[in-house]
């Protein structure tokens, strides 16, 4: 197990990455965590600051500086560079001690700590001794903690015995083993999440189980990333952050440490699933996206369902990133709302290019890609581009109508992969009508069409429903006062299915049906994270978790009402 | 019992012959006629069956026929119909056991009669006496007794008669005559059942004019000719028929203009009738062979448009080769002019002959003459091609090049397009190393192929490392799930495949589980075993997926259809 974590540590590439886990780390330890990383700055040279016992002075209560260093010290990075480590030394002697530590420590002895993920080679070891004996002052120490030094801290601090010496070691050793098979990764890592979430004796406990996770999710990334497939690290992060929502939600908890340290660490999970999401969806996918057939050709299949399947799995990724980098730009902090917001006008730039570049995102082969359509209209809709991708439901709308007609190609309501994978087995009424029997996405398809105002378009699709399937249930789903409770977890006995939508009668008799359904069920009376303006997070579960985007969501929360047709008295206001 | 090798024995013979009747006994002999004392036996089986005591020739007939089967029969009927001719027996009862035999036989044994009424000046006359006195078994061999005896004079007799099945077998006895220096006679005779209301007489009278036109290697006197018209205009089945067997057995009688109204008459075959269409087959392979092929071509679109695809050229096999054998040029006269004007049958029917897994090049060349002068025809053409045969990229591009060469400037552009998007996006084996050498070579506008094949690379530069994006790879669970499907869709593929082989039916089949050779034991005539070494070679054909229908199926197939759909542009 050390060896994983110590791995783990000297695989961090970037001194925020270990900024991310050392307060979690130091608290857990015991100590009393001052000053925590920002974002960019340095407090004169010292990156955390934290009260605790010196174990080289008989455990005396000490004031840590740490100065962070990724992977190894070396002499190159001693005088000069961007990590340099001497002048961050200098600049703690020189001004942190001197003019910052609060008066309350002013009394403690300084322990001025290089700390790195990997080790101090020998080839800067002669400057950092001559360093140390020559500021050495009563009062003013220098310590090394180096990987395996935070190893150690991590075992028995964060991970503690339960993890690294019961059975649930095994899990997280087969999640990290079997990372070239995302699948099973993913398995065992929710395993073993369900195995830290066990219920707590305090709130304590409580916040030392999403530690674990969180630090969980990092190693399996670190190691995911050396590997070359985030998959599986892609996964866990939208599971960890999901799973760790309800603890850290702060309507549920009492105003205090607790609320605030959960906030403090939720914010950690979040950083890292975008940080996660950007490095797959950015990064490796995005400079393919544009690129004719390129993302469809990754995939490596000879069979096109498959091709169907992993696009638009990646279209609901991006799409859910874009969100959740729109709801970052809603912060005060102008600078990085404005970074925010331009991150996520380059994913859904990228989104668009691969729906160009790809044209079998055109023809979604299951029902339930409603949710990724969702997701990417929503995006759409939220920085304001829907003119931009108008096109694309018309053209989603043509191929339904023809795969109803032809009774090809046509989406079936099942997720089962065999049964997508034979689809269509024969062109028998019997078959068709059971692959046909129930759907979400016909509905939402003809709401965007309603809501970019093709009424011509919308009323073809209607027609064509009616004369090829007239037997399909079409319905939507809304969160009940179950759903905040289970939904997190993965729970699937929530909410309420609304079928009877009056397809037969009118589009505009069906959405005064979904709009009073919007009215009389509010979202945000039934979702706290909706109520907070943290909409993603439930997206964020009806995405991983396959259930429907409630069509509160369908729109921007400024347009809640999710549809109106071009000849309905109020609301919509089509973009195109 | 086997006569291979023993010498006869007559007192066995006789007995077998006396208690088990003559067909059981020819069934046990198992005699053939290659060896060595088959002549032996027949004098024999002769000498035993001619005596004054000799067993009758039925004896145990019914039940010794209720046992052969098949082949078997056909084995023991070419020793009767070598027996026949020999005996001396009643003609009454040869008659009733011919008719008999005749239920599982052929014709064989009805010739085999007609010899042995040529072996006494008396037996014909007393046939013929016995149709006129109305005997039914007597009529069925008239035909085969008139041939074999030449008899003109009888022929004529019947044929001028009323007695309609009497005549019907002699006007086809006198077509069959040499008729030496009576044809004059006998075409008169002729006529005038051509002439008929009766339209199976003067169907029958027309054939046979045909053909003994036909064994004389001349035209049908002109005459027939107008009647032959005046018959095909009916369409009736009968007639169909009769202009399909004039164009098969007998087109040296046909003129010209007697081809073409033969022709345009056998369009209306009807396709159910298997057996018309076989005729019609072997008719236009001879009307190819003798250069008519631009008529086959045009005829064969035509039936099988009419047909509505109930019959391909999968029935028309023979016909096919035919085209092929004249050379790649009047093959691909065949797939311009049936991709230009035909319907959908044909379209179909011959992209599913000439399409191949593993061709090397194009299955057919394309002559500058059968082009469409018009550049909208050309890209019409073209598009026609993509859409048809698109499955076998070699048989797509043919078309595409060919206008690139001998067709308008104007349309380059699109052509090239068309070569690009959907064949050279889709096809990076095959395709791309066939463009690769016509550039060498120095083919028709190597410098737009030369960009297409640039445009392909610059195509797959920009996805050099794609397979690092690994996060999009179906899971190993999805990949198991995906080859079971796949190896069942083959496994069901190759089990179509083997029922629809001519092979099935021909040989045995053995499967070899180990080993790179087989030896087989072969038991030879001198009743010795020898071994026969069999060295095994492995083949394979590979072909190769377009891309397209993997990444884009929905487009691809929407633009095949358009292009397989499009109408020509009326002018």
């Amino acid at each position: 197990m050390k060896l994983v974590v110590m791995h783990y540590l000297r695989s961090l590439r970037e001194r925020d990455e270990l900024d991310a886990i050392l307060p979690d780390l130091l608290a857990e330890s015991g100590f009393e965590v001052i000053t925590r990383p920002r974002r960019g700055t340095r407090q004169a040279g010292v990156d955390v600051a934290a009260v605790g016992p010196d174990p080289e002075r008989d455990g005396a209560r000490s004031l840590f500086l740490f100065t962070i260093k990724s992977g190894d010290l070396t002499r190159e990075h001693w005088d000069t560079g961007q990590q340099a480590v001497r002048p961050s030394l200098n600049e703690i002697l020189d001004d942190y001690i001197q003019n910052r530590i609060p008066p309350h420590f002013a009394n403690l002895p300084v322990v001025i700590c290089v700390c790195m993920g990997g080790e101090m080679r020998e080839d800067v070891r002669a400057q950092w001794s001559g360093f140390c004996r020559k500021n050495e002052a009563a009062g003013v120490h220098f310590a090394e903690w180096n990987g395996d030094r935070l190893a150690d801290l991590i075992l028995n601090g964060m991970l503690r015995s339960e993890l690294i010496e019961s059975e649930n070691r095994g899990l997280f050793h087969k999640a990290l083993a079997m990372l070239d098979q995302p699948d099973v990764a993913y398995r065992h890592f929710h395993c073993l999440l369900n195995a830290i979430f066990t219920e707590p004796k305090n709130q304590a406990e409580r916040t030392r189980q999403l530690r674990k996770a969180y630090l969980c999710l990092w190693i399996l990334f670190v190691w995911a990333r050396d590997a070359g497939n985030l998959e599986a690290a892609y996964r866990a992060s939208e599971l960890v952050l999901l799973r760790s929502w309800p603890h850290c939600d702060n309507t549920r908890l009492r105003k205090g440490t607790t609320q605030r340290e959960r906030l403090a660490h939720f914010d950690q999970v979040l950083k890292l699933y975008n940080i996660i999401a950007h490095l797959l969806l950015v990064e490796k996918i995005g400079p393919f996206a544009d690129k004719r057939y390129a993302l469809s050709m990754a995939v490596n299949s000879r069979n096109a369902v498959d091709i169907n399947i992993a696009l638009f799995e990646t279209l609901g990724r991006l799409s859910l990133h874009g969100l959740w980098l729109d709801a970052f730009s809603n912060v005060q902090d102008e600078k990085f709302a404005q970074a925010m917001s331009e991150a996520a006008d380059k994913v859904l730039d990228i989104a668009i290019g691969m729906l160009n570049a790809n044209p079998a995102l055109i023809v979604p082969v299951r029902d339930d890609f409603a949710i990724e359509l969702a997701l990417f209209m929503r995006l759409a809709d939220v920085r304001g581009r829907i003119y931009s991708v108008a096109n694309y439901i018309r053209a989603i709308s043509d191929h339904l109508c023809d795969g109803l007609m032809t009774r090809q190609h046509y989406p079936v309501s099942t997720m089962n992969y065999r049964d997508v994978l034979a689809h269509p087995r024969d062109r028998s009424d019997e078959y068709f009508e059971e692959q046909t029997r129930a759907g979400i996405l016909y509905i939402f398809v003809l709401a965007w069409l309603a809501m970019i105002g093709d009424k011509e378009r919308a009323e073809r699709l209607r027609c064509t429903l009616l004369e090829q399937a007239p037997h399909m249930t079409h319905q939507i789903w809304i969160p009940d006062g179950q759903t905040d409770e289970v939904f997190w977890g993965g729970g699937r006995e929530h909410g309420l299915s609304v079928p009877c939508l009056p397809v037969s009668e009118s589009i505009d008799a069906v959405f005064d049906i979904v709009n009073r359904v919007i009215e009389e069920h509010p979202l945000h009376e039934r979702i706290s994270a909706v109520r907070i303006g943290l909409a993603p997070i439930l997206l964020t579960a009806c995405r991983h978790y396959r259930m429907p985007v409630p069509p509160h969501l369908w729109r921007d929360d400024d347009r809640s009402e999710p549809a109106r047709t071009a000849t309905g008295q109020t609301i919509s206001d089509p973009e195109v | 019992m086997d006569t291979e090798g023993i010498p006869i024995d007559k007192a066995e013979l006789a007995t077998q012959l006396r208690t088990r009747g003559l067909l059981h006994t020819v069934t046990d002999l198992k005699c053939h006629r290659r060896e060595d004392n088959y002549s032996e036996l027949l004098v024999a089986l002769v000498a035993i069956l001619n005596a004054t005591d000799a067993p009758s020739i039925d004896l145990h007939l019914e039940e010794a026929l209720t046992t052969l089967e098949g082949p078997r029969f056909f084995l023991v009927q070419r020793v009767l119909c070598d027996l026949i001719p020999l005996l001396d027996v009643n003609q009454d009862l040869l008659l009733s056991f011919i008719t008999r035999l005749l239920d599982k036989g052929d014709d064989a044994l009805s010739t085999a009669f007609g010899e042995w009424t040529t072996k006494d000046a008396a037996r014909p006359f007393k046939v013929y006496e016995a149709v006129r006195n109305g005997d039914s078994l007597a009529l069925r061999q008239l035909f085969s007794v008139l041939l074999m005896n030449t008899d003109i004079d009888e022929g004529l007799i019947f044929a001028l008669a009323d007695q309609r099945e009497a005549k019907l077998a002699a006007i086809l006895a006198l077509g069959s005559i040499e008729l030496g220096e009576r044809h004059q006679e006998v075409f008169d005779a002729l006529f005038q059942g051509a002439s008929s209301k009766d339209e199976g007489v003067a169907l029958q009278s027309l054939e046979a004019a045909y053909r003994a036109a036909a064994k004389r290697k001349e035209f049908a006197p002109a005459g027939f000719g107008d009647i032959l018209e005046r018959v095909f205009q009916t369409h009736s089945p009968p007639a169909i028929n009769l202009a399909v067997n004039l164009l098969w057995l007998y087109p040296e009688s046909l003129p010209d203009d007697m081809i073409d109204l033969c022709l345009n008459t056998v369009v209306y075959a009807d396709p159910g009738n298997t057996v018309t269409i076989s005729h019609l087959d072997q008719a236009l392979d001879r009307l190819v062979i003798d250069g008519r092929a631009e008529s086959v071509i045009h005829l064969l679109g035509e039936v099988i448009e009419r047909s509505k695809g109930q019959i391909t050229l999968d029935a028309f096999q023979s016909t096919f080769y035919a085209l092929t054998d004249a050379g790649a040029d009047v093959l691909g006269s065949a797939i311009v002019h049936w991709l230009l004007n035909g319907g959908g049958h044909i379209r179909t029917s011959i992209a599913n002959e000439v399409c191949r897994a593993g061709n090397d090049d194009p299955p057919f060349s394309i002559p500058t003459a059968s082009l469409p002068s018009a550049p909208s025809d050309q890209l019409f053409l073209c598009r026609k091609a993509v859409g048809w045969f698109f499955i076998d990229p070699l048989a797509a591009v043919a078309i595409p090049l060919a206008v690139l060469r001998d067709g308008s400037t104007d349309i380059a552009s699109d052509v090239l397009n068309l070569i690009y998007d959907p064949l050279l996006l889709s096809y990076g084996g095959t395709l791309k190393e066939y463009l690769e050498r016509y550039v060498a070579d120095g083919g028709a506008n190597s410098s737009g192929i030369t960009e297409l094949l640039a445009q392909k690379a610059a195509f797959t530069d920009a996805i050099e490392g794609i397979e690092r994006l690994v996060e999009l790879h179906p899971s190993e669970m999805q990949r198991e799930a995906e080859r079971v499907q796949w190896n069942e869709q083959m496994e069901r593929g190759m089990e179509q495949g083997r029922r629809k082989s001519i092979l099935e039916d021909l040989f045995s089949k053995q499967y070899i589980l180990y080993g790179r050779s087989s030896l087989t034991p072969l038991h030879t005539s001198e009743g010795t075993t020898a071994f026969t070494e069999i060295e095994m070679k492995s083949f394979s054909i590979s072909s190769e997926l377009p891309l397209l229908n993997i990444v884009d199926p929905v487009g691809l197939e929407n633009m095949l259809f358009y292009f397989k759909h499009e109408s020509r542009e009326q002018r």
